[in-house]
């Protein structure tokens, strides 16, 4: 145990890996140690290095919770508190130990700030808990701009089976350099909404939506997130806001725009307790749609991008 | 569709709150039907329905969701809140809830027992 584990529980290191062979020995003996000492292990990677840990597991695999990340994390903002808090929460006694990698080659410039926030997000939502997650990075086909954010997102780097110290690591100022202004197509309509007219934007997306092509089975949920969008606005930016609707990429997007300041970097990712009257809205976002984009600035108010596909 | 004065809210399409939420007593088993739309225009209209629930001190409340053809995420939790104050034998029954309710209630609710979900 080094001196930061003693003082602060939250265990939160990137392993950079080069091949099969270093992913192998950097996963499968972190989590054998972790059966080994009797903790909940589980394990988030994307498919092809899911099935890679399962067949070097063997008999072991089954003592472990395993999740493609590619399915479960597609949206990064629904990884804390859908998949991490999930199972931490699910095991409250003793060290919960994760490997989850939410960022890999095939991550599109649209969705990297969110996975970075995510990382760096990670670091803020398990302060003080017995926790280790543990991030595998692909060295080999991964940016070298993506590597150097994930110094600023761990506190610690393991790479060549040597672990580190990160001299870099600074997590809010990856959310903070992230939170990029975010602006539709210019021709795309946009409708102004306030309280008594939130039936109506929801209608008018919806509608969108399915003119856009959305299949039916997905117009419940996009009108559910609209619905919780709009409402914040109303509620928490000021009494009114605009929504507008377009295609990009195959997928529907929402864009809602309001007056209002998202202060808390961590809303919508905290599972509430189940008495709790509010704080669902958000999180409900981030579980239904396959991305969520945000920007908020003092000044500039709240932008928030949903993307759907369709 | 693509039209964009289309982007302009109608007055004639925003009725007030209670227009697009009625509550009506059940004739043949304890309980009312719920038609249109729980939103922040209804919030109202729908939390009182519910505290006249939660004063009821015995057995089933049924809800027929059939006609009910939107429910936000603040509505299904006042609905699992009131669930949560009920006590001994008494249980909301929902008949024909819309998916994306019985979805709602299982991401947030999974183990709440006083509601039952009646599929006619």
């Amino acid at each position: 145990m080094s001196a930061m584990t003693e003082t602060e529980p939250f265990v939160h290191p990137a392993l950079f890996y080069r091949g099969e062979r270093e992913y192998l020995a950097g996963t499968v003996p972190f989590l054998l140690e972790g059966l080994d000492a009797g903790e909940a292990v589980a394990v988030a990677v994307p498919e092809a290095n899911l099935e890679l840990i399962r067949g070097e597991l063997g008999a072991r695999a089954a003592q472990v919770k395993l999740l493609d990340m590619t399915q479960v994390g597609r949206n990064p903002g629904r990884i804390i508190p859908r998949v991490l808090r999930a199972f931490a929460d699910a095991h409250p006694t003793g060290r919960v130990r994760i490997i989850g990698e939410p960022i890999w080659a095939g991550r599109t410039p649209t969705e990297y700030p969110a996975c970075v926030q995510h990382e760096a997000l990670i670091n803020l939502a398990f302060q003080g808990r017995e926790v280790t997650i543990l991030c595998p990075y692909d060295a080999v086909s991964l940016e070298e701009t993506v590597l150097a954010d994930a110094y600023a997102t761990h506190p610690t780097i393991i790479e060549a089976g040597t672990e580190g110290t990160s001299a870099a690591y600074a997590p809010e100022a990856v959310i903070s350099r992230y939170n990029e202004p975010l602006r539709a197509p210019d021709d795309v309509p946009q409708m102004r909404y306030a309280a008594q007219t939130l039936p109506d934007v929801r209608h008018y997306a919806t509608r969108r939506a399915a003119a856009l092509g959305m299949h039916e089975s997905r117009l419940q949920d996009f009108a559910l997130a609209v619905a919780e969008l709009t409402t914040n606005s109303v509620v928490h930016g000021q009494g009114s806001g605009e929504l507008r609707v377009w295609l990009q990429d195959g997928s529907v997007v929402c864009e809602v725009r309001d007056a209002g300041l998202l202060a808390d970097p961590l809303a919508g990712r905290r599972p509430p307790p189940p008495e709790q009257r509010g704080g669902r809205g958000l999180l409900m976002v981030h579980v239904l749609a396959d991305l969520v984009r945000i920007h908020t600035a003092p000044g500039e108010g709240t932008t928030i991008h949903g993307y759907f596909h369709c | 569709m693509n039209d964009p004065h289309e982007g302009n809210a109608r007055a004639d399409e925003a009725a007030p709150g209670s227009e697009q939420l009625r509550i009506c007593p059940l004739t043949d088993r304890v309980g009312v039907e719920v038609a249109g739309e729980v939103c922040l225009p209804t919030h109202t209209v729908w939390e009182q329905a519910l505290e006249r629930v939660a004063q009821r001190h015995h057995g089933s409340y049924h809800f027929d969701l059939s006609a009910l053809t939107f429910i936000d995420m603040a509505g299904a939790t006042a609905l699992a809140v009131t669930a949560q104050s009920l006590h001994g034998e008494q249980r909301l029954v929902l008949e024909s809830p819309p998916p994306a309710l019985s979805r709602q209630l299982e991401l947030f609710w999974p183990d709440l027992s006083a509601i039952e979900v009646a599929v006619s």
